[in-house]
């Protein structure tokens, strides 16, 4: 039985929403402490509970995720963890030597140099000075600053200034490590970098908590996940488990989002002669029950989409069906052209059914952008995530390479596309 | 190890665990507070183009503004045997030393506002970085002194070996001020805003300019002014060997290091109550 590390009971936390009574919260708060009373654990007026019974244990060599949307409590848990904050209720208590890594960079003052940064923020963290002196030139080595480390850090970009600080914090040797997010921000590069060093960390039979919205972070390197929703524990447990409700969750509320907006968003508007345009579209089958949006898992290497168009004129012209691939965030993955030529009369109503090949997808949401290009440049129509495409995340029996495995025997190939068009009328 | 333990319980329940961790946690603060303090002074300096300049200007300023209102008769100097410039910037450096005391905590504390909601390091270290940065002060200010002794031809006398406790009087008591004031200074801004006022009001109050006077309101106001017996005992030990006000001194520093002591209890239970209430 591993040593326990982090155990965190009944813990809960009120706030104020209003600045001034915050403040006269404060002081008063404050006296209270100062005649040895706690803080009153009622909630008094504006106030809510921002965390509340949340139990938690963190032992030697366990890396824990904690996942939740944006405001569910996650970065409120950490500062009381790390007792920058006091609980209203509950205890923390803490075995060893733990670090909170909320911020890198932390005590950075632009004016210095980068130089005389690191061992302004090397004793903030608490490291020992003549450690970090010795290990000067290791740091702006892995920092990869150069020429830039005696120059004053105003002049570095962010990214230098977030490779600086995770540079020193690597040289921390906590029991204990607190991570908010910090990984999230800097080039792929130094993501790889981070990664590879808190494996390391890991492997040195240390515990990482770890504070993430972010599914993939998580997922790549969590063993256990608790997942906060506005306050409170939803469910907890192995990390495949708590990511696939998590996931299905996250969904859902698209989907809430999508049922609320039925109707097509257009982009390029200005391009659109609306000669030909979408009227309904689906997806995997007619009657799909989800609409226009759809969850697969991640070695499903084919997908059905069906398209009816609306005539307003008559047209006897060619043009390309042209279909991108994205993530939510706007992010193009793929995209891909199939030609095709329509001969109809107005009024007419044309189904285009298109059998598209997948690429190889990591768990996560997302979507298809779609435009009808005519020759000239003009469109007939485009439409913005006229699809949503879910991945569903891997499981212990379905890890990543058996869902790779599982698509190379399927004949896929890495690309993305169109496969097969077939021309239907919705009449026949 | 034992386990540190964070909960909801005020930490005046347990006397000897918080005298512990208060004396653990000053002694752990001394290479950060240092860290902190160089780091603050650098970067003051080297933005500026005047540079250090910016250390000995205000005392000057203030000595002129003092020595013009003397001449015209506007300020009484009796009793004063040396040349009135040499008289008023020793009393203007001695008070600033006090002033510098009183700002420095709240100002370093408020500038580490986001280092304070995002790391647990001893809070006393932004206290040892204000004093640090107010003696930084202080001793290039006295080289200003040494210039204008010597310019005058004026030699201090033997008192001076007892003016180090003069000036750690002042330190301290500047210092208590300021830690006292941390507390609401962090949760409203009025504190700042009047700071500066109020000093002013205080140094008017205080015989900086002038000598005290032997009778009348301002009179009764200096014996029971700290300030101004600190001042006036520093004054009198530089330029006449002996003070009266020496053991009324020894008493202020005495009462001042008791609230010290307080001030630190104080201190240390606002912050986990502040940060949550600036943290981002």
């Amino acid at each position: 039985m591993a040593e326990t590390l982090l155990k965190v009971e009944g813990l809960g936390k009120k706030y104020c929403k209003d600045l001034r009574r915050s403040l006269h919260y404060g002081l008063s708060d404050l006296c209270r402490e100062l005649v040895g009373k706690s803080t009153d654990s009622e909630l008094r007026e504006k106030e809510f509970w921002a965390l509340k019974n949340i139990s938690l244990t963190l032992k030697r060599g366990e890396c824990l995720g904690i996942i939740g949307r944006n405001g569910a409590g996650k970065s409120t848990l950490l500062k009381i963890i790390s007792g920058l904050v006091k609980p209203t209720i509950g205890r923390v208590s803490v075995h060893g030597n733990m670090q909170a890594l909320i911020e890198l960079g932390a005590g950075f003052h632009p004016m210095l140099t980068g130089r005389e940064n690191i061992l302004i923020n090397a004793s903030v963290l608490g490291i020992q000075r003549k450690y970090i002196e010795e290990k000067l030139d290791e740091i702006i080595d892995f920092s990869e600053i150069g020429d830039f480390i005696d120059a004053p850090i105003q002049s570095y970009s962010s990214g230098m200034k977030v490779r600086l600080g995770f540079a020193v914090a690597l040289h921390m040797n906590p029991d204990i490590i607190l991570i908010d997010e910090v990984l999230a921000v800097g080039d792929a590069r130094f993501r790889r970098k981070a990664q590879l060093a808190m494996n390391q960390f890991l492997a040195k039979d240390k515990a990482v908590l770890f504070v993430s919205h972010n599914m993939h972070h998580v997922l790549s390197i969590t063993d256990r996940v608790i997942w906060l929703d506005s306050g409170c524990v939803r469910l907890e447990g192995e990390t495949s488990k708590v990511a696939s409700a998590y996931l299905q969750d996250s969904v859902q509320h698209l989907e809430e989002a999508d049922s609320k907006n039925q109707t097509f968003i257009r982009s390029n508007e200005a391009k659109i002669t609306g000669e030909l345009r979408v009227k309904s579209a689906f997806i995997d089958c007619e009657d799909n029950p989800e609409g226009r949006s759809i969850t697969i898992e991640p070695n499903q290497t084919r997908l059905r989409l069906i398209i009816d168009f609306e005539c307003e004129k008559n047209l006897e012209e060619h043009f390309n069906h042209t279909w991108y691939l994205a993530t939510t965030a706007g992010d193009s993955v793929a995209c891909s052209v199939i030609r095709d030529a329509v001969c109809v009369k107005k009024g007419d109503v044309l189904r285009r059914e298109m059998i598209v090949e997948m690429p190889p997808l990591h768990p996560g949401s997302f979507v298809l952008n779609y435009s009808a290009i005519q020759d000239g440049a003009m469109m007939f129509d485009s439409i913005e995530k006229i699809f949503s495409i879910n991945i569903a995340p891997y499981s212990k029996e379905n890890t990543e390479f058996g869902m790779q495995y599982d698509r190379m025997t399927q004949g896929a190939i890495d690309g993305f596309g169109v496969v097969q068009m077939q021309i239907k009328y919705p009449d026949e | 190890m034992e386990p540190k333990i964070f909960q909801n319980k005020s930490f005046l329940l347990e006397p000897k665990k918080m005298v512990r961790e208060m004396i653990h946690d000053l002694w752990n603060c001394r290479h950060l507070g240092w860290t902190l303090a160089v780091r603050d002074i650098k970067a003051k300096y080297r933005s500026a183009w005047l540079g250090l300049a910016w250390a000995f200007l205000p005392p000057i300023a203030t000595t002129l503004v003092f020595v013009v209102l003397q001449n015209q008769q506007m300020l009484k100097s009796e009793g004063v045997e040396v040349p009135y410039p040499i008289y008023t910037m020793v009393s203007i450096v001695l008070w600033q030393l006090f002033s510098e005391s009183v700002v420095a905590p709240l100002q370093v504390v408020n500038g580490s506002r986001s280092l304070l909601s995002k790391i647990l390091f001893p809070r006393e270290a932004l206290v040892v970085s204000a004093v640090v940065q107010v003696c930084f002060n202080f001793i290039i200010k006295l080289f200003l002194l040494f210039f204008v002794f010597a310019w005058w031809g004026i030699l201090p006398t033997n008192g001076i070996i007892w003016l180090p406790l003069v000036l750690l009087a002042l330190l301290a008591l500047g210092i208590l001020f300021g830690v006292l004031i941390v507390p609401i200074g962090v949760f409203y801004q009025d504190v700042i805003f009047s700071l500066s006022t109020v000093l002013m009001l205080l140094m008017f109050l205080t015989p900086v300019g002038y000598s005290i006077p032997s009778e009348g309101l301002l009179n009764e106001i200096t014996q029971w002014n700290p300030m101004a017996i600190l001042i006036q005992c520093g004054r009198e030990l530089i330029f006449t060997g002996q003070s009266n006000a020496f053991i009324p001194m020894l008493g202020v520093g005495l009462i001042t290091g008791f609230g010290l002591a307080l001030g630190w209890v104080l201190y240390r239970a606002t912050f986990p109550i502040a940060v949550e209430r600036f943290s981002s």
